[in-house]
This record gives C-alpha cells, structure tokens and sequence, in this order.
C-alpha cells in the first residue's frame, strides 16, 4: 500500500467528530472521505468517535463483512477494515480516537490496534485546538 | 401466505458500512421467503429512477469495497415477481415526477397506495 506523501508547508489541523450513528446515513462515508481528502493535502488529521461510531472500531469486528449469499465467493471489507487502511495509509497523519464514555456503555471498551480511547472532556479541548473543526452528527 | 408491503423512505444509510447489504438487498431475502410488494416513498423515491453505475469509492489509495448496487436489487426483485411502486407524490417533491423509471416500477398516487395496503396482510417499515 502507498502512503500519503509527506507534509508541504502550511499543514493545519483537522477535527472530525463523528457522533452520528453507522449504518443510518452517509456520516462514516463523509467522513472517511474527508479524513482521507485532507491527509493527501498534508493536513494532520483527528476523527473522534462518540455513541455508536465507537462499535465501528471495536476489536471484535472481523476485516471482512459477513458473505454475501449471492456472491458467495466475494468478500467485502469491514467498516473496521476501512479504519485500519486510513490508519496505516495516512502514515501517522491520522488519529482515530474513541469517546470513552460512549465506549463504556456501549460496550466497545476493548478497540483495534492504533485506536486510542480518550476521556469525553477531550473532545470539547481537541476540537478547539484544531484549526479546522467540523462536526458530523444527527439532525 | 398474503403480501406484505415493505414500505421504505430512507435513502443512503452508509455506503462503505453496507455495501452490498442495502435495504433492498434484504428486501430481496425476504421476497425468496414470502412475497413482498416494495413502496419507495421519501429520499428512497430516487431508487427507482436509473442511476448512472457507481464504481467504488476510492479511500486511501484503493478502490474501497463495493458500491450499493440499487438498480441490480430492484432488477433483482423484479425478475422474482415482487411488486415494484415509487409514490407519485415523493417524486413530485424530489422534482422528478417526469423521470424515466427504473423497467417494472409504477409510479402510484396516495390512493392507489392505500388500496395495496388494504390487500396486504403485513405493512412493513423497512
């Protein structure tokens, strides 16, 4: 897999908080997107994920979705699967962070290798020391 | 066994967590169990027009999974005898009501609606 390039001068920082639940609505999709947009601009990149987006990464998921049972053979990936691509693909450049809060009673306590989970007030300090803040939630 | 009208109005919910494991994929799966008579109404009225193919997102370098493939599971649905309707009037409000629909959809005013309804044994929100 290629890595993002690196870095140009002028590098600002994003926040994305996703709040809004997966598998309602295009939420993950936007945001995956613009994650990925902003890393291949050279931006610094933090998604933080709150209810329950925190499931999407949770260690139990498998990299595939379940078969199709009219394509058998065909496997596609997991949303969990995606998150680790950004991850390795950004090179550093992308943090997935993990509400704690929401993680404890939602029961996704126990997250995928380079998720990191953080205390609820972080997310008001976060999105405020990023340069750019946009968050995508239910309406 | 009688009909069930599966009626859905919510378009879009989350094209890299489904995929392939849309709404009307599983309309599908539960039409080869017992027939099924699909209503799209609201946002998902947009199903039933012909979408140019979407080839998969690129996310990070690659092409990412697959893209919902709508169109098949209505051709899907059509080829195995469910009924296929779109509310007239959710197309109106979309400013469609004079796009070319997808082979085997009919488009249906309010009446016509609660008329399928009446004959069906189970309504469905899906």
């Amino acid at each position: 897999m290629t890595q993002a390039s690196q870095p140009p001068e002028g590098q600002r920082s994003l926040f994305l908080g996703l709040i809004g639940t997966p598998y309602e609505s295009d939420l993950l999709t936007t945001t995956t997107r613009l994650a990925e947009a902003a890393v291949r601009q050279g931006h610094q990149v933090t998604v933080w994920t709150c209810g329950y987006a925190t499931a999407l990464t949770a260690s139990a998921l498998d990299p595939v979705k379940p078969r199709n049972t009219i394509a058998w053979d065909t496997r596609d990936p997991s949303p969990a699967a995606l998150a680790a691509h950004l991850l390795e693909w950004a090179g550093g450049r992308l943090a997935w962070l993990v509400c704690r809060y929401c993680a404890e009673e939602r029961g996704t306590m126990d997250q995928m290798p380079g998720v990191r989970i953080r205390p609820p007030y972080e997310f008001v300090q976060r999105a405020h020391a990023a340069d750019a803040c946009l968050v995508l939630g239910t309406k | 066994m009688g009909s069930t009208l599966a009626i859905i109005e919510r378009s879009h919910r989350g094209t890299v967590e489904q995929q392939y494991a849309h709404v009307l994929w599983l309309a599908h799966g539960l039409h080869r169990q017992s027939p099924m008579i699909v209503l799209l109404r609201g946002a998902a009225a947009l199903y039933s027009l012909n979408p140019q193919w979407e080839s998969p997102l690129e996310i990070g370098g690659v092409p990412w999974g697959s893209y919902p493939d709508y169109r098949s599971a209505l051709e899907r649905l059509r080829v195995d005898g469910a009924g296929l309707l779109v509310a007239a009037d959710s197309l109106k409000r979309l400013g469609l009501d004079d796009a070319q629909l997808l082979p085997g959809i009919a488009a249906v005013d309010d009446d016509e609606i609660v008329r399928v309804a009446a004959e069906c044994d189970r309504i469905w929100y899906l």
